[in-house]
């Protein structure tokens, strides 16, 4: 019983493995035991048929072990000793110099030309030498035996696989292309050698028989025979027969007199005799005996024209081994051809998309190497594609990493769970739904955007935390699903925060300008309260301190402080880091609220502010802070538009300004039009960008009406500033659309 | 013992109060004014030692006030004329104008100490002057 262990963990038990093998070696044995015989001086054994065979299909140990057991017998059988040497070393020839994917056959004639050069060696220097015409022929027939089996081995291989793990025999799913070629070859020539040498041998056959008839013929015409002496040695030269025959005339002991003279160790009798006449061996110390007369037998020995015939056979095959050597190297070339190219093409399969192949390899076969280019061709267009793919991967990755991109599908916004809903397109994962918590100060402006084909959109993830901002990109709202088709969603690491900042940091500025309006209305206060305090003091001091009097200033004292307090927290309101919460509220009451604030400036410069605001504005979600800011903003650059004229044309302009609130239909306009030095045509096309600005150092930070912008931009409105029509200075109008957008 | 006469300029009436009650109590006589229309009135009618006068009044420069108030008849010596201003910034033109042609700028909150030296120095003058 063989088991087989496979390493995913079960094992194949194969019952009767064993038995049956020792069985079948048993078989093989056997038959190799049998001499067979395809022509006179044509035997051969079957046993390099099972080695080759076990070899092939159980490996190099099963393969030694019937060599060995298939060439034993012949020891037994009292042929020479080395055949069981020569077969191990066959096996191993083999092993060693064929492999797994050549065939048998072209080996096999490699391997057996110098085996066979020893054994003819050896059978011509032996104590029993054999002519050396024999010689060649006996090698010559082993090669071509061998050769034969070999092939007939390859031609089993061909068909029929045993899969010694499962214990099965199968056909062979496809042929070995080398193999093929091999076995069909080596059939073809060493078969056709074969029956060359096998015609040649029955015919030598043929013409000993008739050659006896004729010896018999010529020496019963023999005129004096009679008169030849008794036990010497005579030579008769034959029609047709190259060399002379030499005989002897006996009549005693003849069968001695024929092995001492002639070496003749049995005599022909006939077809019908026992006698191996199908061996070389026999017709070289065979003889005739002719009956010579009363009591003499002529003894003729036929070596010298056996001797012929078998050169004969020799000069005929010769050629044919010489055909059939050619067309083993031919084979071994065409062979290493094909497996250079098999090799060529399995690398460039196994190496398929790792890298550019510039250095094409080349194929021996036109038909491999085009297949070559081809795949050479497919590969750099994969490995183009794949870098390509790998590239945008890695920046897809970097972009990822940089700035949390997502990409996304079938996005909608659910108003009940306050949440974004969408599928994440992933090119690892495929898509996969997925939803993002809105902030609630969010909803509302997010419950607006349905129905607009393209939205654009930053809100804050989470209910309660607000620190995380997005930006969310969606494009083709789908009406029946309520879906927006494609979008992509972008984490803001630092957008939000450096916008925030940079409000803040406009609002600084804008406060810095003030700083000198702030400190005159903190010092009156500030001054009144010192007065009010020494006064009360003083009023101590007298003496005859009237408590009501007294009262009265420290009243006094506290009203400047709650005027001083007024001022202090109607700027800090202001420039605090805004949390740019929307609240309900109507516009005009942000307008107000930036006017008061900036009063303070524009009553030090002389600007008279008008103001007109209708009393029946609807109320709108807005970002107080940031409407608040671009009124600031707005009547800065107004007023400082206004200091620049009057530099240019003289300090006694009028300054004023007009803060202006118009209801539309659709929308609600604000325009804050002064009567300044109007838009310096240098940045007419570009007053929005960032950190433009015509300002001297120290005065604006180039960022008011950008940040005017964004903010406009995030609420849907628009923003446009433009010279005055038909008098100096500049218009600002702010677009606030009324629905839609909010 | 003599007895400064004081004018003061300031739209801010509740200053105004404060201030020429401080004043007082430092031991001069004080005309309050809140613009510049009552400063003229009380300065064609009566001989001022001392002016203090709020740079920014309501719709006038205090600068032109007392201006204007250094070219009457009874005008006190330029030297005796001050501005006082809440203002950091009053421009270098500004205030090399006001070094030229009065006795000085004074900035808001004035301390009580300062003013009391003001008197000082105006009655030490008279003193000098008799």
């Amino acid at each position: 019983m063989l088991s087989v262990s496979y390493p995913q963990g079960f094992r194949v038990v194969m019952p009767y493995f064993w038995p049956l093998a020792l069985a079948a070696l048993a078989l093989a044995v056997l038959a190799s035991m049998q001499r067979l015989v395809a022509a006179p001086g044509f035997e051969f054994y079957l046993g390099p048929l099972f080695y080759l065979l076990a070899y092939r299909w159980f490996g190099l140990k099963a393969g030694i072990v019937t060599a060995i057991a298939t060439m034993l017998p012949s020891l037994w059988l009292g042929m020479h000793p080395f055949s069981a040497i020569f077969a191990v070393g066959h096996v191993l020839a083999l092993q060693r110099f064929a492999g797994r994917d050549r065939g048998l056959a072209t080996i096999t004639f490699l391997y057996q030309l110098p085996v066979g050069l020893l054994i003819g060696l050896y059978l011509v220097y032996s104590a029993d030498p054999l002519p050396v015409e024999m010689a060649v022929l006996v090698v010559v027939r082993r090669i071509l035996c061998e050769t034969l089996m070999a092939a007939g081995a390859d031609i089993s291989m061909l068909a029929v696989l045993i899969d010694t793990t499962r214990g099965r025999v199968r056909r062979a799913r496809n042929l070995s292309l080398q193999q093929s070629v091999e076995a069909i070859v080596s059939i073809a020539v060493a078969g056709a050698a074969t029956l060359f040498l096998l015609g040649e041998l029955n015919h030598v056959n043929d013409r000993l028989e008739l050659h006896q008839t004729d010896v018999v013929a010529a020496v019963r015409a023999m005129p004096n025979l009679p008169d030849l002496k008794h036990d010497r040695i005579y030579r008769m030269k034959m029609h047709g027969v190259g060399a002379p025959m030499e005989f002897i005339v006996s009549s005693t002991d003849i069968r001695k007199k024929a092995s001492d003279m002639l070496g003749c160790h049995r005599f022909d009798v006939g077809q019908d005799q026992t006698g191996d006449r199908a061996s070389l061996r026999y017709w070289l110390d065979m003889c005739y005996a002719v009956p010579g007369g009363p009591g003499r037998v002529v003894v003729v020995s036929p070596s010298a024209h056996v001797g012929d015939l078998y050169h004969d056979v020799l000069r005929g095959l010769m050629p044919m081994m010489a055909y059939m050597m050619a067309a083993q190297i031919g084979l071994l070339l065409f062979g290493n051809a094909v497996r250079r190219s098999t090799r060529t093409l399995n690398r460039a399969v196994h190496s398929f998309g790792r890298s550019y192949v510039t250095n094409r390899p080349s194929a021996p076969f036109r038909e491999a190497d085009q297949l070559l280019g081809s795949f050479i061709a497919a590969n750099n267009e994969f490995v183009a594609f794949d870098r390509q793919r790998q590239h945008l991967t890695r920046a897809v990755e970097e972009l990822r990493r940089a700035i949390d991109l997502k990409l996304l599908s079938d996005i909608r916004f659910d108003a009940v769970r306050s949440e974004l809903r969408f599928a994440k397109v992933d090119p690892a994962m495929g898509r996969r739904g997925s939803s993002l918590a809105v902030h609630s100060g969010d909803v509302a402006h997010f419950a607006s955007l349905a129905g607009q084909n393209e939205i654009m959109v930053e809100f804050r993830r989470g209910r309660e935390r607000s620190d995380q901002w997005y930006l969310l990109l969606a494009r083709e709202f789908d009406r029946e699903s309520g879906m927006w088709r494609y979008g992509c969603l972008i984490r803001l690491r630092t957008a939000k925060a450096f916008q925030s900042q940079m409000r803040h940091g406009a609002r600084l500025m804008e406060l810095g300008g003030m700083a000198s309006a702030l400190s005159h209305e903190l010092r009156q206060p500030l001054f009144t309260i010192s007065l009010a305090a020494e006064n009360a003091r003083l009023l101590l001091d007298s003496g005859n301190a009237d408590t009501e009097r007294l009262a009265a200033k420290l009243g006094r004292i506290v009203e400047q402080v709650e005027r001083a307090n007024a001022i202090i927290q109607r700027t800090s309101a202001y420039t605090r880091a805004e949390r740019d919460e929307r609240v309900t509220m109507e516009l005009g009451e942000a307008v107000r609220n930036a006017v008061r604030f900036m009063r303070p400036l524009t009553t030090e410069r002389q600007i008279k502010i008008h103001v007109a605001i209708p009393d029946d504005l609807p109320v709108l979600p807005l970002p107080k802070v940031g409407i608040e800011q671009i009124v600031v903003n707005a009547l800065q650059n107004a007023a400082d538009a206004i200091d620049l004229r009057r530099d240019a044309e003289g300090l006694e302009i009028a300054g004023s300004i007009a803060v202006h609130v118009t209801r539309l239909p659709d929308a609600i306009v604000l325009t804050v039009r002064d009567n300044g030095a109007g838009l310096d045509p240098a940045i007419r096309s570009n007053a929005f960008d960032a950190f433009c600005t015509t300002k001297p150092e120290g005065k604006g930070t180039g960022l008011g009406l950008f940040v005017c912008r964004q903010i406009m931009d995030e609420i849907g409105g628009t923003i446009a500033i433009c010279d005055n029509v038909d008098a100096p200075g500049a218009i600002l109008t702010l677009r606030f659309p009324i629905s839609g957008g909010f | 013992m003599f007895t400064p006469h004081i004018l003061v300029v300031e739209d801010d009436d509740v200053l105004r109060g404060e201030l020429a009650e401080l004043l007082k109590a430092l031991g001069a006589t004080v005309m309050g004014a809140a613009d510049g229309e009552q400063a003229m009135h009380a300065g064609r009618g009566q001989a001022f030692d001392l002016v203090l006068c709020d740079y920014k009044l309501k719709s006038e420069n205090g600068l032109k006030v007392l201006a204007a108030l250094a070219q009457l008849p009874l005008a006190p010596d330029p030297s005796n004329l001050f501005l006082m201003s809440a203002h950091m910034d009053i421009t270098l033109a500004g205030q090399g104008e006001i070094a030229g042609t009065m006795g000085g700028l004074l900035q808001k909150p004035i301390a009580a100490g300062k003013l009391r030296a003001m008197i000082a120095v105006a009655i030490a003058a008279e003193a000098r002057r008799c």
